[in-house]
């Protein structure tokens, strides 16, 4: 069995994520759930989400922009780019005038 | 009553009682099994061999003083009678020893309990049997399900230490003792003693029975001998004392204060006195009255339902027990109904394992429910040691879960002296086990048991693995600090067999995994355990490297699942585990511990030799190298390299690339791949070491693996994606001067070439037996293939263009469809990389300005397959810029385009290729317009010109037609498309009249999306800066030759296929998307065929009714249609205030009517006024009139903005998050406009000063706990807005709300909000000034007091 290994929290910021936080709320409003388990399930969360976006999604696009700002502070890149133009698998075009980028390391302190 | 309670007739009664209840008792069947008579069986024989114990002594007294009669006058002597009456008494006090025994007892087990519960069960059952034909209203309420609800009183009683309970006992005997010895020595002296006895009793009597009762015995007492007396009063005291024992299980469970208990005595004294008189006399018959023990306690039952009303039920106890009694009736089925339980636990463990029970999950589910009870009970413990020791592993297994279970369930009530007992007896029974040659799943359950222990905060071990080692080897139980006597690594692990050392790497990998657990725990509460985990690390490491020694010096061979494999895998995975805590917390100060973990590892790299762990081993080296890779030095390396190039590994690398063996060397494949990974480019030092060059080799010969990759290897993906890494990074690792960067450039070519074979498409054959899984995977790894080639090119260049175009040139000649489909594949994708700088235009030229191409244009003498046709024109459109460079291709191209787009597979590409190349080559292709045109008339009777295709072809044709100088030639070429589309319209009507609606929205779909397309193809160049913001004078509609020229017929027939497939047409979502996209056409347009009067539009979005699907297309319509006349807003005054009163329209009947509540609607229409407001607001707010229809109570007399705006606050409340977000948006917009004028300034304020109170009170009532907490997000930018912009209006209105707001929590009732928490909240928000991170902490945290801290668990 693979040792636990801790995930970021990110993920709890998407709509799936707020989703499932609204529900857990309810479940513990309604008396359904222990807010520990609540816990549990979003911290199954975090790391489900990671793996899944890193095993299964085959999706990709391309993108071009201007690079406005960047920084990297705390393992942590910032990528702020302007004029974006993203070009996803099926040829479709997607613009945005503003976009950031905050990408951080796969792997934990303690790892190589 | 008190004063008559006890008189005859009661106790008469309770007499009564005694015999009733004692038949009842012996009918139940149940009674005698119990444990209590187990208990008072083994208290007579206790009583019995003490009685004789002491009798032959006492006979053998008798009978000296038998003979001493002879020798000595004894009739003279009085000291021999006392001497026979003390022996005489000391017999009869041995007699009441098993009733003191028995007694005691029922202080010490809760057998009398039990049998007092099963007994009011008993009655209970009894009497629904015997009132079965009444009506079940007028039964009494049963005794057993509501007394089971109540807790015993003391319900921590059986926990207490045994040596209290027996303290407490001896005391309160003590005191009963002394008061009566008192008394009665007392008694005897002289004058003043004769009353003492009778004024003992009044003065007892008369608290407990009252004044007559007292001063009758009282008066008897001066009269009747005092023996009698005494008997009496002995008589009634201990029948009163007996009494209250026996109702003990009732009051631990009916919770009365000492005044209430006396008080409910004292009004049954005389039936209570009655009841128990009779047992009293019955307890004293020698031997045996001590059973009658247990029966009392059962006829007990039956006198508390004569005596006393069910008990009520307090429902808060209800509320917390329902769940344990509806759980715990089912189960009372499945054993004796209320069974010891020690033996339910046994009994339901059998059941839960049974094979009759396995499809019943219900019956599981409450036997499982059921012994999770138990585990978490406080018997638990009892329970736990008697499973170990069952023959059963199941048994076993769940004995050591149990221990689990309820350590972690005591928890903090730990402590460590308690901890320390526990570990003791789990140690024990995990060592006897070893010992006896235990199954591992129960080891290792009772290894995490042992692990729970040392997680407990109130543990204070520390070296576990050498306590629990030096315990193994000892054989029971040693201290820690006597386990440290003896030297970890020479004493203790050489002491340890093979199955004691696999036992402790067990533990040694609990212990890691739940270290590595605790990772994500809040630090401040497990940092003490972490701590004490560490100072594991070292003998952790050690254990895996005596381990890997004893294996590298007794190697097992190749057979599998032997004791030492077992072990040998199970220090592998341990060197995992641990690896996992020593990184994160210690791997760079503790050197001496590094130098350890280096030589476990180099230990590992070894065990790849031996066929019994190679696969393991690799699978774990290869974690560890990618995670770890500190982890090794350069002799692990070195050895690995050696070991990888030459030994086993590579004996089974070979065998899969040649196909003898199949995906399970892939452990072997990640290994290699790990390994180079690992070296990074230092890989290609010049000169390559020898074992690098073979590993380089072989991963060049894994692209010749047979099969297709990803489906029927996957060798080639995994090396192929390192490939990639290496080309991907080789621009900024290494400059074009180092010496490795022309051996790297030469390997990533040579991995072109030999990766080039998998990318060849599989034949049809082999494609119909694919999943589409399958497919999918195979088309992924191509994608990945192609990353490479675009990850290369810079490195590479053009070269690698012309090895493809060489390949696709050769192949086209020789009609190898495949080879040349896979070639044209990877031109096609490196075009991201040459198609704009035109950089490997010759080697395109070379393909298509080639004979064969030529022919291939000419059309149908070439037999294409699919595929490959597909291929090629999905190329011709990622290759615009080279066409546009050499437009005399195109016409060649758009024939081939023109001919495939009749197929079915190859439709798609060819149509959106038609689209891509007539867009960027429009103004070449005009002279080809005519042919496209006749193209067009043959295509579109086809069955492949679909909605998905046709439209973009028609794009591609109309974007060619804008390119006309001429508007008449314009004219003649839109009037041919569009008159056959007004007869496809026609054709759809038809069909929706005669009731073929599928058929006719097909149609409708197909010929809307068709002008939507030409719309789009006919816009002016999207270079030319479109300027909205421009003052327009010339209208919303000016006069121009699409409207009142030669084109105005063209807009009409456009028209007229509108109102043919939207008025009265069975639409649906897709048709009002393709209405909506022929409108928008024109909304960027000042002139043009697609600029259309603005009634059309109005007309076309006041036509749709509440609720249609696709109301937020049409409603974003209408936004785009205001924004589009923003410029001249004015100038469209009436049509905006039609749209405007539409929407009002909408919002009033989901007003007055709830059930026609639409959330898509109110979002949508929310939506359009946020996006009106800031150019449209002098409109909105001059509807101050209600509209013409309003007659519900929601618009009846209410003006149209304002009936907006409750709308608004209305949707703060919904819990739909769209519905809420998009009114949050209103008003924020809301808030932040500024009036043009004074007087717009002026209306706008007043506005505000009416609808802020209400805004701020909805926004607290959601913030107050009431909306979801992503809601809070929204709610807040409202209300810093607010705050921010209109503050003067906005605190008053905000303090006003909270000071109305209260808020309960839900258990106590009691305020969660003080005024000082309201006030604070306030300045809060005021001192925030509107940011936007610090206010939405303060919203926040408000939310929470008010929902309370259980939901901060997500913080």
């Amino acid at each position: 069995m693979a040792a636990q290994q801790s995930y970021y929290e990110l993920y709890r910021g998407s709509s799936l994520g707020l989703s499932l936080t609204d529900t857990l709320d309810d479940l513990i409003n309604e008396g359904r759930i222990e807010p520990q388990l609540a816990m549990k399930i979003l911290s199954t969360f975090d790391r489900v989400v990671t793996e899944v976006l890193a095993d299964k999604v085959r999706a990709r696009l391309t993108f071009k922009g201007h690079l406005d700002t960047y920084r990297f502070c705390d393992e942590v890149w910032t990528f702020l780019i302007k004029d974006v133009s993203f070009k996803l698998d099926n040829q479709s075009t997607v613009s945005a005038e503003k976009v950031k980028i905050v990408s951080c390391n796969s792997k934990r302190p303690g790892e190589a | 009553m008190s004063d008559v309670s006890f008189e005859p007739n009661a106790i008469v009664r309770g007499f009564q009682l005694t015999i009733v209840g004692t038949i009842r008792a012996l009918r139940n069947p149940e009674l005698f099994k119990h444990e209590h008579f187990r208990q008072a069986a083994i208290a007579v024989a206790v009583g019995v061999v003490i009685h004789l114990i002491v009798q032959i002594p006492i006979i053998i007294l008798k009978f000296a003083l038998y003979i001493m009669s002879f020798i000595v006058n004894l009739h003279e002597a009085n000291w021999d009678d006392k001497l026979l009456h003390g022996l005489g008494f000391i017999s009869q006090s041995v007699l009441q020893i098993p009733f003191v025994l028995m007694t005691l007892m029922g202080h010490l087990t809760p057998t009398l309990d039990e049998i007092f519960m099963q007994s009011i069960h008993w009655v209970d059952t009894t009497y629904i049997q015997k009132h079965k034909s009444d009506n079940p209203d007028t039964l009494r309420a049963m005794y057993y399900p509501n007394l089971a609800l109540f807790p015993t009183k003391d319900g921590t009683r059986n926990s207490q230490p045994k040596y209290q309970v027996i303290i407490g006992f001896v005391n309160r005997y003590g005191k009963k003792l002394a008061l009566g010895l008192g008394v009665y020595f007392l008694s005897t002296l002289p004058v003043f003693g004769r009353f003492v006895m009778p004024a003992a009793s009044f003065y007892t009597f008369k608290r407990n029975v009252g004044t007559a009762p007292a001063a009758v015995i009282f008066g008897a007492g001066l009269v009747l001998p005092k023996t009698l007396i005494i008997r009496f009063l002995h008589t009634y005291y201990a029948s009163r004392s007996l009494m209250r024992e026996l109702l003990d299980p009732y009051f631990r469970r009916i919770k009365f204060t000492p005044e209430q208990k006396r008080r409910w005595f004292h009004d049954r004294e005389g039936v209570l006195f009655g009841f128990a008189f009779a047992f009293t006399v019955a307890l004293k018959t020698p031997f045996i009255g001590v059973l009658m023990y247990g029966v009392a306690e059962a006829s007990t039952a039956y006198l508390v339902t004569k005596i006393t009303d069910p008990p009520p039920l307090l429902q808060k106890v209800q509320t917390l027990r329902r769940a344990k009694c509806t759980m715990a009736l089912p189960t009372s089925g499945i054993g004796s109904g209320h069974m010891d339980p020690i033996s339910e636990a046994h009994l339901l463990i059998t059941q839960l394992y049974d094979p009759a029970n396995q499809r019943n999950p219900a019956r599981i589910h409450d036997i499982q429910a059921r012994i999770q009870q138990l585990q978490k009970g406080d018997h638990a413990w009892e329970i736990a040691d008697s499973l170990l020791r069952e023959p059963s592993a199941q048994h076993r297994f769940m004995g050591a879960l149990t221990f689990t279970v309820k350590i972690n369930v005591t928890g903090a009530e730990l402590d460590e002296i308690m901890a320390g007992q526990i570990l003791e007896r789990l140690l024990n029974h995990f060592i006897s086990l070893v010992t006896e040659g235990e199954s591992a799943m129960v080891i290792r359950k009772l290894a995490s048991s042992l692990v729970a222990v040392f997680r407990n905060s109130s543990s204070s071990w520390k070296r576990a693995l050498w306590q629990v080692a030096a315990s193994l080897a000892h054989g029971s139980f040693v201290t820690e600090q006597q386990s440290q006597t003896v030297d970890f690594l020479g004493g203790v692990l050489p002491a340890l067999t093979t199955h004691k050392a696999t036992a402790l790497t067990f533990f040694s990998i609990a212990l890691a995994e739940e270290a590595a657990r605790l990772e994500t725990e809040p630090q401040d509460l497990v940092a003490s355990v972490i701590q004490r985990v560490k100072e594991n690390i070292n003998d952790a490491f050690l254990l895996v490297r005596y381990t890997l020694q004893q294996i590298a010096q007794h190697p097992t061979g190749s057979e599998k699942h032997t004791p030492g494999q077992i072990l040998g895998n199970e220090a592998i995975s341990s060197w995992k585990a641990w690896l996992n805590i020593y990184g994160a917390h210690t791997h760079s100060t503790e050197k001496e511990t590094q130098v350890l973990v280096i030589s476990c590892g180099q230990g590992i790299i070894e065990l790849l030799r031996l066929p019994s762990f190679s696969e393991y081993a690799a699978s774990i080296l290869t974690q560890a190298f990618e995670t770890r890779s500190w982890a090794f030095d350069g002799n692990s390396i070195s050895n690995l390299a050696q070991i990888l190039s030459n030994s086993i590994v590579t004996d089974r690398l070979i065998a899969m690339i040649q196909g003898e063996e199949g995906s399970e060397n892939m452990t072997f494949v990640d290994l290699l791949v790990a390994y180079v990974s690992h070296l990074g480019f230092n890989l290609f030092n010049n000169p390559m070491e020898p074992q690098n060059d073979r590993l380089l080799a072989i991963l060049h010969d894994i692209f010749k693996t047979p099969g297709y990759a990803a489906i029927d290897e996957s060798a080639t993906p995994r090396v192929l994606e390192y490939w990639g890494d290496i080309a991907e990074t080789l621009p900024d690792e290494l400059q074009s001067d180092d010496p490795r960067y022309p051996i790297v450039k030469e390997q990533l070519a040579k991995v072109v070439l030999g990766m080039f074979n998998k990318l060849i498409y599989p034949t049809a054959e082999d494609l119909a037996d694919w999943t589409d899984e399958e497919r999918s995977e195979f088309n992924a790894f191509r994608s990945e293939a192609c990353d490479y080639l675009l990850s290369a090119y810079p490195t590479l260049g053009v070269e690698l263009v012309s090895v493809f175009q060489e390949s696709a040139t050769t192949n086209l000649q020789k009609a190898d469809w495949r080879s040349f489909e896979a070639a044209v594949f990877c031109i096609a994708q490196l075009s991201e990389a040459v198609d704009d700088n035109g950089h490997a235009d010759q080697c395109l030229d070379a393909i298509f300005g080639s004979e064969a191409f030529s022919r291939l244009c000419l059309g149908s003498e070439i037999d294409i397959p699919l595929k490959s046709r597909q291929t090629l024109v999905h190329a011709f459109g990622k290759y615009e810029s080279y066409f546009e460079r050499h437009s005399y291709i195109l016409a060649g191209v758009l024939n081939v385009l023109f001919e495939s787009i009749n197929f079915d597979s190859c439709a798609q590409s060819a149509s959106r290729s038609i689209l891509t190349l007539s867009k960027s080559c429009a103004s070449v292709l005009t002279p080809d317009l005519p042919v496209f045109l006749d193209r067009l008339d043959q295509f579109r009777s086809r069955p492949t010109a679909t909605v998905s295709t046709m439209p973009k072809v028609l794009e591609g044709i109309a974007t060619i037609i804008q390119k006309l100088d001429s508007d008449e030639y314009k004219v003649q070429t839109l009037d041919r498309i569009l008159t056959f589309l007004v007869q496809d319209a026609v054709t759809a009507r038809a069909e929706a009249t005669a009731s073929e609606y599928d058929t006719a929205r097909t149609h409708a779909h197909l010929v809307l999306s068709c002008i939507a397309s030409i719309g789009k193809g006919l816009r002016a160049d999207s270079d030319e800066a479109i300027v909205i913001e421009a003052t327009d004078d010339r209208g919303p509609y000016p006069d121009s030759f699409w409207n009142k020229g030669a084109g105005s017929g063209i807009q009409q027939l456009i028209m007229q296929v509108m109102s043919l497939l939207i008025v009265d047409f069975p639409v649906d979502s897709a048709i009002i998307d393709s209405a909506c996209d022929i409108l928008k056409a024109g909304y960027t347009e000042s002139t043009g065929l697609f600029v259309f009067p603005p009634s059309l539009t109005v007309d076309f979005i006041r036509s749709f009714p509440l609720g249609i699907s696709g109301t937020d297309v049409i409603m974003a319509t209408a936004s785009s249609f205001l924004a589009s006349h923003s410029s001249h807003a004015m100038k469209i005054r009436e049509q905006a205030a039609q749209l405007i009163v539409h929407v009002s329209q909408l919002f009033a009947s989901m007003l007055d009517n709830p059930e026609l509540y639409d959330p898509e609607t109110a979002n949508a229409g929310i939506d359009f006024l946020t996006r009106l407001l800031s150019k449209y607001y002098p409109i909105l707010f001059s509807l101050t009139d209600p509209f013409p229809s309003a007659s519900g109570p929601a618009s009846r007399d209410t003006p149209v903005y304002v009936l907006l705006l409750n709308f608004t606050l209305y949707a703060l409340t919904r819990p739909e998050p769209l519905v809420l977000r998009s009114a949050s948006a209103f008003w924020v917009a809301m808030v932040d406009l500024r009036g043009s004028s004074h007087d717009e300034t002026a209306a706008l304020d007043e506005v505000l000063q009416r609808f802020i109170p209400p805004l701020c009170g909805t926004v607290v009532q959601q913030i107050a706990g009431r909306c979801a907490r992503s809601d809070l997000t929204f709610l807040n930018d409202v209300l810093r807005r607010t705050m921010f912009k209109k503050m003067n209006l906005a605190r008053p209105s905000l303090t006003a709300s909270l000071n109305s707001l209260d808020v309960q929590a839900a258990d106590s009732k009691t305020s969660l909000l003080l005024p000082q928490d309201k006030s604070r909240f306030v300045e809060s928000m005021v001192v925030a000034r509107g940011a936007k991170a610090q206010s939405l902490e303060i919203v926040r945290s408000f939310w929470l007091k008010c929902r309370g801290m259980s939901f901060d668990y997500a913080q």
